[in-house]
């Protein structure tokens, strides 16, 4: 009985049913909270007394560093869950994700550098964060382009998906690893991530960031969802009524 | 060998797919000791797909496969492929001593009266590179008689076979087939043995066939 | 079963003995770009040489890497291996240790020579020597993976880059600072057990995750 279920849940057209109308307010919900919090970042809270209003990045780059990881992390269980017990739908996920995180690493590397610039006074430091990023960057980026090296998407599924799976355990070893390089070598004690203790008005923004860009993150990820299916399944006779109704 | 009919190898609702098409869906099959099947249906149908989701290089996507145990060991068929398997670099006996068949190795005199049989006598230490296309098929169809396999898997054996070549091969599945072998085989030219052939049509649905 | 498995990899290594000196070569003008590159300068070269030997390494061992499965499965042979031997996981730990004993070993045999000429302390040979016995060991575990979800594509080569290196960072950075460290004086036996460690863990999910590689890309 709970089978039947679980699998109108994973089937395409029900999937695509249910997203018909989640989405669109989803989408709207996470742009007006972006705003908020953007305005709350960028205007209303305070400056930090060392790095001045430079700080006020940090509003955009920890949520994307923070969507970037945790999107590599639900791409790989995606792919395992795909890949184990063969749900198409799960692959079909982990594919779209995949972009879209790729795309935030880049965000996290990009507004890391321009934190850097007034900050010490170059566009790039090998700070851990920054290259915990670029390694996660090309995690995402040979994740896409093995599973694009396939002729046979679904072949290209299934080898995505072992890679992820590899990859995913070698995540945190890899952060760990770079934070004790980091350790090695550092020069300034200031930390990108910033102090310990935040005041509150330096908090609520930056959670409703993270909140709103993750929000957004898998809006958009379950758009490409939909477009996937619309690819994959295309002979399929429901889809057909759909674009022709 | 083995007492005639004993089920072999039980295959049920078997679909397979490939470039996101389904090849074939809901192909039931019994094997027993002592049949053979030859496997027809267009280019393209599915047959070497068939046969090599059997063997297990090709995740099947539904149904399922069940070869049957002997002697409380899983049957492995003995697969004979596209490809020969033969290295180049290594000399054709070297290329038999060293490539496992049936989860066994085996040593010199099975090996050499193997070769003798298959025409290569004269060939145990030239490097397989020398060896033409049909001399190479030759050393892959030796291991067809090294090993003690209850079942075999030939996708296109005749392929590069002279005439009296074919001829011998048929012979070699016949005999085999006497003493309880099976035999799942697809050939675009037509085989003459003897024994009773049996014939597995592959279609989109099969379902429909039955 | 294991040693005739073994021995046919050895033996086919040895038969195409060009390409087992191949990355040696490579390692070793790899290495000696760099001073010419940068500067002759000893202090200099011996405080950046642990990572540049290391590197050169890398990158010596990953160029040999197509010889592990690309021959087999273009002629078959790999299908028939993960077939008939009645247990694919020895099939890959053969050809990982052989891999590793025809292009690992080597490499670490002439890393004292480049360290030589890389200024390197020689009270740091043997952190070099044990950090890169390790190093090499855990490439050709990583590689075996990488290579078993390209073997089947055409631009395997590069791609397989791209999916090894990331993965090999953390050996890297380890194995690096321990040759660095030791040739400051420093202690480097918490690095090392890093690196065993990374090295336990591969030896026992690698064969497990080639092998599912593997039978995706002999489809």
């Amino acid at each position: 009985m709970t089978w039947q279920w679980f699998n109108r849940l994973t089937s395409p057209k029900s999937y695509f049913d249910i997203t018909d109308w989640l989405l669109p307010p989803m989408l709207i919900i996470s742009v007006i909270l972006m705003m908020v919090g953007t305005y709350l970042g960028l205007y209303d809270s305070p400056i930090d007394y060392q790095q001045g209003n430079t700080v006020r990045i940090m509003y955009i780059h920890v949520p994307t560093a923070t969507a970037s990881m945790f999107g590599y992390v639900v791409m790989a269980i995606a792919a395992a869950v795909g890949y184990i017990w063969r749900i198409k739908m799960a692959h079909m996920a982990a594919l779209s994700i995949a972009p879209v995180g790729a795309a935030m690493t880049f965000l996290a590397l990009v507004t890391g550098a321009i934190w850097g610039k007034p900050t010490w006074g170059t566009w790039w430091v090998w700070d851990a964060r920054l290259t915990t990023e670029l390694i996660l960057f090309f995690l995402y980026v040979g994740f896409m382009a093995l599973h694009s090296a396939f002729e046979d998407r679904e072949l290209g599924d299934r080898a995505a998906g072992v890679l992820a799976m590899v990859g995913v355990v070698n995540v945190p070893i890899i952060h760990y690893s770079v934070y004790w390089w980091n350790t090695l070598h550092q020069k300034s004690s200031i930390s990108v991530a910033g102090k310990a203790s935040m005041p509150v008005e330096m908090l609520t923004p930056l959670l409703l960031m993270m909140f709103a860009i993750i929000l957004f993150c898998t809006a958009i990820s379950m758009y490409r969802i939909r477009n996937e299916i619309l690819d994959r399944e295309r002979d399929k006779n429901w889809i057909k009524e759909r674009l022709s109704a | 060998m083995l007492d005639t009919h004993k089920l072999i190898l039980q295959v049920n609702k078997l679909g397979v797919r490939r470039s996101e098409r389904w090849l074939f869906r809901n192909l039931d099959l019994k094997l027993s000791s002592g049949e053979i099947y030859q496997v027809v249906g267009q280019n393209g149908a599915g047959k070497t797909s068939l046969l090599r989701c059997l063997c297990g290089l090709l995740p099947e996507q539904e149904g399922d496969i069940a070869w049957q145990q002997d002697d409380e060991m899983p049957i492995i068929p003995l697969f004979y492929g596209h490809l020969p398997a033969v290295k180049p670099e290594l000399t054709v006996l070297e290329n038999l001593l060293y490539h496992p068949i049936n989860g066994n190795f085996y040593n010199g005199d099975v090996i050499e009266a193997a070769l003798h049989e298959v025409g290569l006598g004269a060939y145990f230490d030239s490097e397989a590179r020398h060896l033409s296309a049909g001399q190479a098929r030759r050393v892959a169809l030796a291991r067809l008689l090294i090993a003690d396999s209850k079942c075999w898997i030939l996708d296109e054996p005749f392929t590069a076979l002279d005439v009296k070549g074919c001829t011998w091969l048929e012979g070699i599945i016949s005999s085999y087939v006497k003493r309880g072998g099976s035999v799942l085989l697809t050939s675009h030219q037509p085989v003459s043995l003897d024994v009773e052939l049996k014939v597995l049509e592959i279609v989109e649905d099969m379902n429909s066939h039955v | 079963m294991f040693k005739r498995l073994l021995k046919r990899e050895l033996l086919r290594q040895w038969r195409s003995r060009q390409d087992v000196t191949n990355p040696l070569i490579f390692f070793l003008i790899t290495v000696s770009l760099f001073p010419l590159a940068v500067t002759p300068d000893g202090e200099l070269l011996a405080s950046i040489s642990g990572g540049i030997i290391w590197v050169s390494a890398l990158l010596a061992a990953m160029l040999s890497l197509e010889s592990m499965y690309r021959d087999d499965y273009r002629d078959g042979t790999l299908e028939l291996l993960l077939l008939q031997s009645g247990s694919p996981y020895l099939v890959v730990v053969a050809k990982i240790i052989s891999h590793w004993v025809t292009t690992g070993i080597p490499l670490v045999v002439i890393s004292p020579v480049l360290a030589i000429m890389m200024h390197l302390p020689t009270h740091a040979m043997t952190a070099l020597l044990s950090s890169l016995i390790i190093g090499t060991a855990i490439l050709s575990l990583i590689g075996s993976v990488g290579m078993g979800l390209t073997v089947g594509l055409r631009q395997g080569g590069v791609l397989l880059s791209l999916l090894v290196l990331p993965l090999f960072i953390p050996v890297l950075i380890f194995g690096a600072s321990a040759v660095t460290a030791a040739g400051m004086g420093l202690e480097y036996s918490g690095q090392l057990a890093y690196l065993g460690a990374y090295l336990a863990g591969s030896i026992a999910l690698v064969p497990l995750a080639s092998v599912a590689a593997i039978k995706i890309s002999i489809h």
